[in-house]
């Protein structure tokens, strides 16, 4: 009995932990891309780079084990029918399809365009082209509508909403 | 009715206090996955890099940090807690945390700016090589960041306990 209970809480700390773990960097990207865009732009290339490395190694895998803590959690009480269960399914479900078939294509592209701008510059001032300023705008856009999805799925996890 | 309205801003600054915590610490524990991807995707950004961290530091960390204590202060209040060991480690791992922050990662992350910069222009056009300073900064700054990430998560799980 202490055992499953504990077990309970463990899985409870593991969902909120992948989720801290998951999506915490994605409210800093706008900090980070910010100062670079301001202050180092010829860093802009690695800079989108990585962030495809911290999708693949940081925000994939804890999205996928705060799915699996959640299932087992929505198991455990018997609350599928519940709606704040059903949209934290929905809203990382939504956030990874966004991760694989947004998030991922288009900070590749970003990369290289970023590239493409600072070469063309030379050893001049670099000057990003409106293509590169577009897509930054939707990929921002993009990331901030998520931000917000996550804001409301803790306020509706913690209220329990739809019990 | 004013029952009510004080349930539901007790729920939402509980929301606010995770969301916080996701704001604030989150970032962190993708630090190791930039500092070892920036050097294959683009050695030269590597100061920017630091300075990005920074600039987290001082805009994300820290002020999401002071949201996390001033909603922990109102719950524990609420809730008339403050003898509970999970509300004293709480506070306890955010002084912490605020202190490291403030008076070793942020001077260090100052200091790495301004190696890493010295060591590109030390390279000139080449690749940069890391001084053996820049590395001792480094592995200082980075253990320094895992122990606080392990404070968050045994944090995550002193909180999830008490219910």
């Amino acid at each position: 009995m202490t055992l499953a209970v504990t077990f309970f809480t463990f899985a409870l700390a593991v969902h909120i932990a992948a989720i801290v773990i998951a999506f915490g960097v994605t409210f800093a990207y706008p900090v980070m891309y910010a100062v670079g865009i301001s202050k180092e732009a010829r860093s802009m290339p690695g800079m989108h780079r990585i962030q495809d490395a911290v999708g693949k190694f940081v925000i994939s895998p804890f999205l996928g084990l705060a799915l699996l803590a959640g299932i087992y959690l929505a198991s455990k009480l018997h609350s599928w029918s519940y709606f704040y269960v059903q949209w934290g399914l929905g809203v990382i479900l939504v956030l990874g399809a966004l991760g694989g078939v947004f998030f991922a294509p288009n900070e590749r592209k970003l990369g290289a365009l970023a590239e493409r701008d600072v070469q063309a510059a030379g050893e001049g001032e670099v000057s990003f082209s409106a293509e590169y300023r577009t897509l930054r705008k939707r990929v921002f856009l993009v990331n901030l509508a998520g931000n917000v999805l996550i804001l409301l799925t803790i306020y509706f996890m913690v209220a329990q909403t739809g019990t | 009715m004013p029952a009510l309205r004080a349930v539901v801003f007790f729920e939402v600054v509980l929301a606010l206090h995770i969301l916080a915590v996701v704001f604030a610490f989150g970032a962190t524990f993708a630090y190791p996955v930039f500092v070892s991807a920036i050097g294959k995707a683009d050695p030269r950004a590597v100061p920017a890099l630091y300075r990005a961290f920074h600039a987290v530091s001082r805009m994300v960390i820290m002020p999401g940090l002071v949201v996390v204590v001033i909603c922990g202060i109102y719950l524990a209040s609420k809730l008339h807690v403050w003898n509970s060991f999970f509300v004293q480690w709480g506070l306890g791992v955010a002084i912490v945390i605020g202190a490291v922050e403030g008076m070793f990662l942020s001077p260090n992350e100052k200091r790495l700016c301004e190696v890493s910069e010295r060591d590109l222009a030390a390279a000139g056009d080449g690749v940069p090589v890391p001084s053996a300073e820049q590395n001792a900064l480094v592995r200082r700054v980075s253990i320094a960041g895992v122990l606080m990430d392990v404070l968050v998560v045994l944090t995550i799980y002193f909180m999830v306990v008490h219910q």
